[in-house]
């Protein structure tokens, strides 16, 4: 909720939240988390630091980028540059949000890394997450998923909030 | 003419806050990380700082203790996405003056400079 209330926010328009889903899946099924693994999107990418260790990733089809960041942007939107600082603002601002809301209600502390921002086919981006998690022998990945939508733009990113499963349970005590 | 220096890692950011401290008449400078914001401070002495603090290199609060040790008089606000309540307690007694949660309303942030700079 305080994910979509900080996205609207920085766009001063309304983003719905159409879907929020925990799933657990084993590190070979993420590359395919998304359906199709060859399709081309832009994430911005945050190590999770704090008591609550994890990552998160802020998706949306590369395609969609440029009409999700006009607003901020107006003509800067075509500058590559520009745009991904863009992007990686935007997911830390959503990030955040989420990690604030957490934290504070199960008062402990949990911090995002800056961002780094990849354009790239998802099956790619989630294959090196799954490395991360086969390194350290986790069989079993805890994956919340949120999906915001704006309506009017008919545009849709994702938050994924991917803990260590260890950190979860931490939480849960 | 009042001198604000923002210190923000993303771009996108620093162009917002400058376009929005800019229309008040206010001249702004950018630092990018914490490393950077020392040596603008001490090199330029602004009259207020807008601190982020998820910044590679070096992250805000490290960066807040540092110029206020140097200058314990240094103005300081805190303009971040991390709001957590120990976040903003940590920031507070390092220091800060006032802390901004993103996303901001740019009315807010042109009320706290006005009031810090009063
Ligand atoms: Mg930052």
């Amino acid at each position: 909720m305080q994910a979509g209330e900080a996205l609207s926010g920085l766009f001063e328009r309304k983003f719905k939240i159409a879907e929020i889903a925990l799933s657990h899946r084993t590190p070979a099924e993420l590359p395919e988390i998304l359906g199709d693994a060859a399709e081309p999107v832009c994430a911005s990418f945050y190590q999770i630091r704090g008591e609550i260790p994890g990552f998160l990733l802020l998706i949306m089809p590369i395609d969609e980028v440029n009409a999700f960041l006009k607003p901020l942007l107006g003509d800067h939107v075509t500058e590559e540059a520009m745009a991904d600082s863009a992007f990686g603002e935007v997911g830390n601002v959503v990030g955040s949000a989420f990690l604030n809301y957490l934290a504070d209600y199960y008062r402990t502390y949990a911090a995002p890394t800056p961002p780094q921002v990849f354009r790239d086919m998802v099956g790619a981006l989630m294959g090196s997450l799954a490395a991360v998690f086969v390194a350290e022998g986790q069989e079993q990945v805890p994956v919340v998923r949120t999906v915001f939508t704006q309506e009017s733009e008919k545009l849709s990113a994702l938050l994924l909030w991917i803990p260590y499963a260890l950190s979860l349970s931490e939480l849960r005590k | 003419m009042a001198r604000i220096l923002v210190v923000d890692d993303a771009a996108f950011m620093r162009m917002r806050l400058k376009t929005v401290l800019g229309e008040q008449g206010w001249e702004v400078l950018e630092a990018s990380n914490g490393v950077e914001a020392i040596q603008m401070y001490e090199q330029h002495k602004p009259d207020l700082v807008m601190m982020d603090i998820t910044m590679p290199e070096m992250d805000g609060l490290t960066a807040l203790r540092a110029i206020r040790e140097k200058d314990p008089n240094a103005k300081v606000v805190m303009c971040s996405a991390l709001g957590q309540e120990s976040t903003v307690i940590e920031a507070i007694k390092s220091g800060a003056k006032d802390f901004i949660v993103k996303p901001f309303q740019p009315e807010r942030v042109v009320d706290t400079v006005k009031k810090q700079l009063g």
